[in-house]
């Protein structure tokens, strides 16, 4: 049997694997990679390479940058941060109609601004945005959506946790990534703030004006939510730089944040452990998958699918663009029905060889599948941050999921506007960082 | 007589799930320790940079504080059951197969988790053996594979407590019908 139809099979076992026997993603890639790598190359080099492998990614210094990240976004989660931003965007925009759902949005952007994960923003924004909006008779289809749609912001905005898992398993520049995918959360964020004003254009009902707040108080606002946007100022400073690690400027992040915490009150000892235990479990879960995912690259590259696929489709003489689109359906399917991150981990070692093979930017290629596969956060039946939302609100997980589809056409721009200009949107930025 | 043994069985299991439980909550507090250890580290390396002074083996520090933190919260994560698992298809199945799964799903983590110990276990060995040493701190880093192997070794524990613990609850749910 050939190497590639070895990979092919062990593509597909894996698979089974996954949707069918109720093994965890990181469990199935490792055990479908160890297991492959037994076939093609006997059990001694296969038993070495296990050994070998679990020890380089769990001492890895460049992971180290995961757990970092992690721990930061909670030290904000737990001292509850998300209340003052909520309250200077309220203060800002609260006023207009449907107001406080654009409101909910740029304040889970600024929460996302620290925090990596879209379930952990999803979960801090339902506590804080609902009972706001629900004081205000919001439509609970409009505020649930608002809070849903805003989650996703948690892996687009930098430091976001898929694009460093990303970044670690490609070989890329954390940094770059980062910038990179700046300016395509912004034009996200705008295009969800729109459609909560077309919404509320349609259905006036759904979103009653707040009450009206003075300038001043408006600006008296702005400095509760300073030390957020110092931090992450300091992070994309420290990373634009090149003068220190992703690992060191998360590491000094996390202590900034922790001091900031500390001084402001916010964090008790109670909170700090939780924040540290919470942390360490989440590290374990992604690195688990990173384990994972190298394991079973690892037995891609012995059977050389990756690189046969790659000259296949290249053979194939079709136009980049539609190979592209064939690509981001996969993903797109794929977020709907397996979390984010490990879809990206599974698909990478097979989708990443074509995209070099035709001659796409890998950061630019990073961030558009970054936004694509966020989607799937809110799609049914996987949507995460659905199922997060309803659990947190009691607001039914139809409803949730009913509210964040009047989304996913800003979605789409996002993405098609990154296809049109992908210089403008994300590799200008990208390109700055040394 | 067979329900009196019943009991005992059920009440050994109990006993092993709150060991493992409690073992694992000690050893997230070493791996929680670890997290805050590779903050400081990176921290203070950072810190004294900015005055012209090296913080000599923090990249090492770094890297091992990382390996502990991981290896001792292997056991906590899966008794929380925080890994990734997609059950959009499955869950939709009996519920008689989805108890034979999961028997299955935890045979073959049970085994494998307990092989990638032994591994990690030989690969210390082989440092152990060779006497090697860090480049820079040149102390030996042994010890960490094996604190990364026992991590693995009680994953693996974890894992086949669930398993019986899977026995355990069909049991119950048998008697109680």
């Amino acid at each position: 049997m050939s190497g590639p139809m070895v990979g092919l099979i062990g593509v597909a076992l894996m698979v089974l694997g996954i949707f069918f026997l109720r093994i965890p993603a990181a469990f199935v890639m490792a055990i479908a990679g160890f297991c492959g790598l037994v076939f093609v190359r006997g059990w001694t080099a296969a038993l070495n390479l296990l050994g070998y492998e679990l020890w380089e990614t769990f001492a890895n210094y460049g992971f180290t940058v995961i757990p970092m990240f992690i721990l930061l976004g909670e030290f904000i989660y737990h001292a509850g941060y998300s209340d003052n931003l909520y309250s200077a965007t309220y203060k800002w925009f609260g006023h207009r109609r449907g107001g406080l759902a654009v409101a909910t949005i740029l304040a889970s952007a600024g929460f996302s601004a620290i925090c990596g994960s879209n379930t952990a923003t999803a979960a801090t924004m339902s506590g804080v945005a609902i009972p706001q909006m629900k004081k205000y008779n919001y439509h609970p289809t409009l505020k649930a959506g608002a809070v849903a749609a805003g989650s996703t912001l948690g892996v687009m905005i930098p430091p976001s946790i898929v694009l460093v898992v990303y970044g670690l398993d490609r070989g890329l520049s954390i940094g770059k990534l980062f910038f990179g995918s700046l300016i395509p959360s912004l034009i996200l964020m705008t295009l969800m703030a729109l459609t909560v004003l077309l919404i509320c254009r349609r259905h006036p009902d759904w979103g009653p004006e707040g009450e009206e707040v003075s300038w001043k108080e408006r600006f008296r606002s702005l400095p509760k939510v300073l030390d957020i946007a110092v931090l992450f100022v300091a992070i994309m400073v420290a990373l634009y730089s090149g003068k220190v690690t992703p690992t060191e400027a998360a590491g000094v992040s996390c202590f900034l944040g922790l001091v900031s915490c500390v001084l402001r009150g916010k964090l008790p000892l109670s909170k700090f452990r939780m924040a540290v235990y919470d942390s360490l479990r989440i590290s374990c879960m992604v690195l688990m998958i990173l384990a994972g995912a190298i394991i079973f690259g690892r037995f891609m590259t012995v059977t050389r699918l990756p690189n046969e696929v790659a000259l296949w489709i290249g053979g194939l003489n079709w136009p980049g663009w539609i190979v592209l689109a064939i690509m981001m359906l996969f993903y797109a399917i794929g977020g709907c029905i397996m979390d984010a991150l490990a879809f990206l981990l599974i698909s990478l070692p097979i989708f990443f060889p074509i995209v070099q093979q035709l001659g796409y930017d890998p950061i630019w290629f990073g961030v558009v599948v970054c936004v694509v596969t966020t989607l799937g956060a809110i799609t049914p039946p996987v949507g995460i941050c659905c199922f997060v939302i309803s659990g947190r609100s009691g607001i039914p997980v139809e409803r949730v999921f009913k509210g964040a589809t009047y989304y996913i056409p800003a979605y789409f721009i996002t993405i098609a506007i990154m296809m049109l200009l992908p210089t403008i949107t994300v590799l200008w930025l990208s390109n700055m960082v040394k | 007589m067979l329900k009196n043994t019943n009991n005992h069985g059920s009440r050994f299991l109990d006993r092993l799930s709150l060991w493992n439980r409690r073992l694992n909550v000690y050893l997230a507090v070493i791996g929680g320790a670890a997290l805050v250890g590779i903050m400081i580290v990176a921290a203070l390396n950072v810190a004294l940079r900015l005055f012209g002074m090296s913080f000599l083996g923090a990249y090492e520090m770094v890297r091992y504080l990382g390996a502990v933190a991981v290896a001792m919260a292997l056991g906590i994560s899966q008794i929380h059951n925080d890994h990734i698992m997609v059950d959009v298809f499955s869950r939709k199945f009996h519920p008689v197969v989805i108890r034979i799964l999961d028997a299955l799903h935890f045979v073959i983590t049970t085994i494998f988790f307990s092989v990638a110990a032994r591994q990690v276990y030989l690969w210390g060995m082989i440092k152990l053996r060779n006497k090697e040493v860090s480049e820079t701190l040149k102390i030996p880093f042994y010890p960490v594979i094996f604190l990364l192997a026992f991590g693995l070794a009680i994953l693996a524990l974890a894992l086949f407590v669930d398993f019986l613990l899977l026995f355990c609850r069909r049991e119950a749910g048998e008697a109680a019908s």
